[in-house]
């Protein structure tokens, strides 16, 4: 079910329980905003398999900080998971929270589905529509491959596209990035000039 | 099978095999048989402690077997068997109340551990204690006096399993007959230092130095292969002084390590939160357990798989028991 990848939504969902358990056995309790393959797995929006678990940020307070490192106690059980699971000891990892230094879609918070994994954990999940926000900048940004995939697997309507689009610019306003941009939304059947004001 | 009723039959089937090696030790009971290898008193010893708790009456018996034959053990050594609080505990309740009923120097027990702050029962069911043993409730115990009973014997020194007992007349309680020992039983053509200091319990440092004192004296060979020194004994010229032939020297068992995880494991299946844990944290828990215990059963040459699967830990520590009591021929019977 593991083999270092995270293959269903049942084994993201075993997984973050596992750190639920972790977390409430060492008296410990984190709100994390999830994004990426595991989030897409866990709302069933993707089935590909993924190799970790990107968190966004921590939650405290309904604020959304910096997950940047992550705090020991939860490093702690997470590598305790990646024992008992067969993962890499990375499998629970900070890699998106800079997405949080340029400001994340608006309404974010109140989009993510809550899941609570016991008395030591409560996830929120990103949205589909923040998912195709962040998923569209991660193709424009890094390339196409998986993210350009789970994008396609969201099956973005045209205004959901334009949006994320100009929700992405605000992280990357260069003309590189908007050339790049245009093609990824061609790719998807949408022109561009609806980009400019 | 849940964790509890595993526990209460490795319980039984460790109380099973305690009786069978004390009671060819000197011990108050009918052996029920003849032991092919020589034992460690001091890791049995450690083990017993634990394991009685389980069995009152072997307990006290073990504790009336220690006051006869406390001459022929090794303080040091019993402080060196233990691998947690409970057994140094255990160890400095059993060493007070043996100095208080043999007053000796070797026996004090200064520094070993401070008395806890609330005493817990000695014994797994047992009702309640209106008077204490001073001594073990200043290690943090709570049980009735103890008495000896006076009916243990000394070893009997032809006897297999009391070959420890047997080089600690000729040769000494210490290194020595401890270094010999291993040397005379194991199957290995040869020993390096190191692996002698783990199978003795003494610093390595000793052990080489008592090596070399021996090897002077030509009572065993010494030959360095690379950097590494290596040791053997002269089997036939043993076995000559000793009485019998080369083949009828008992085997080797690497104590210290095997009774060590198995205390390990009882201790760990005997934790009443385990019924409670959510299947993946008492799986979770058990990977603990096989972590901790591997090597010490690499060392004894029982291998221990572990898959990257929670599901199957439960399974596969289950199935490293099996092999690990049948190296001690502890297998299922009636307990006593």
């Amino acid at each position: 079910m593991f083999d270092d990848r995270i293959d269903s939504a049942l084994a993201a969902e075993d997984l973050l329980r596992a750190l639920g358990d972790q977390l409430a056995a060492h008296g410990e309790r984190y709100t994390l905003a999830i994004v990426g393959g595991s989030a897409l797995l866990a709302l069933g929006l993707v089935s590909r398999g993924t190799r970790d678990v990107d968190v966004l940020a921590i939650v405290e307070d309904r604020e959304l900080v910096s997950a940047q490192p992550l705090p020991a106690a939860l490093l702690d059980a997470a590598h305790i998971v990646a024992r008992d699971f067969g993962l890499s000891d990375d499998w629970l990892n900070p890699g998106p929270t800079s997405l949080l230094d340029l400001g994340l879609p608006d309404g974010f918070y109140e989009r993510a589905q809550h899941r609570v994994y016991g008395p030591g954990l409560e996830i929120l999940f990103a949205s589909r529509v923040d998912q195709i926000h962040l998923k569209l900048y991660a193709t424009v940004d890094q390339g196409a491959g998986k993210h350009l995939d789970d994008l396609e697997a969201l099956q973005p309507t045209e205004q959901e596209l334009i949006d994320a689009a100009h929700w992405s610019r605000t992280h990357d306003p260069s003309e590189g990035y908007r050339s790049v941009l245009a093609r990824v939304l061609a790719h998807f059947g949408v022109d561009d000039e609806r980009l400019d004001p | 099978m849940n964790v509890s009723t595993l526990s209460r039959r490795f319980s039984d089937r460790l109380v099973a095999f305690a009786w069978d090696e004390w009671a060819q030790m000197g011990l108050f009971a009918t052996p029920q048989r003849r032991s092919p290898w020589a034992q460690d008193p001091e890791a049995l010893i450690v083990f017993t402690l634990e394991v009685a708790r389980a069995e009152p009456r072997l307990f006290d018996e073990l504790m009336d077997w220690a006051l006869v034959n406390e001459s022929l053990l090794s303080v040091r050594r019993l402080r060196a068997m233990c691998i947690d609080e409970t057994d140094r505990a255990l160890t400095a309740a059993a060493l007070g109340w043996l100095a208080r009923q043999r007053p000796r120097a070797r026996l004090s027990n200064h520094g070993m551990t401070a008395a806890l702050a609330t005493l817990q029962p000695l014994f797994r069911s047992e009702g309640p204690v209106n008077e204490t043993d001073e001594d073990f409730a200043a290690a943090g115990f709570l049980r009735p006096p103890l008495f000896p009973s006076h009916k243990s014997r000394q070893p009997d020194p032809l006897a297999p399993i009391n070959l420890a007992f047997r080089l600690r007349q000729i040769l000494g309680v210490g290194i020595r007959a401890e270094a010999v020992r291993i040397l005379l039983t194991t199957e290995a053509p040869w020993v390096n230092a190191q692996t002698l200091a783990r199978s003795t319990g003494y610093a390595k440092r000793n052990v080489h130095d008592t090596l070399a004192g021996l090897s002077t004296a030509r009572v065993l060979s010494t030959f360095t292969v690379g950097a590494e020194q290596r040791y053997t004994a002269d089997r036939p010229a043993w076995a000559a002084l000793l009485g019998c032939q080369p083949n009828e020297l008992p085997i080797h068992r690497d104590w210290p390590q095997l009774l060590a995880a198995l205390r390990r494991i009882l201790r760990w299946s005997e934790q009443p939160e385990l019924e409670t844990m959510s299947d993946y944290l008492r799986a979770s828990s058990a990977r603990d357990l096989l972590e901790t215990i591997r090597s010490d059963l690499a060392f004894a040459g029982i291998p221990t798989d572990l898959s990257p699967s929670p599901e199957s830990t439960l399974s596969e520590l289950a199935q490293l028991i099996e092999p690990v009591l049948m190296t001690i021929n502890a297998g299922p019977r009636a307990v006593r």
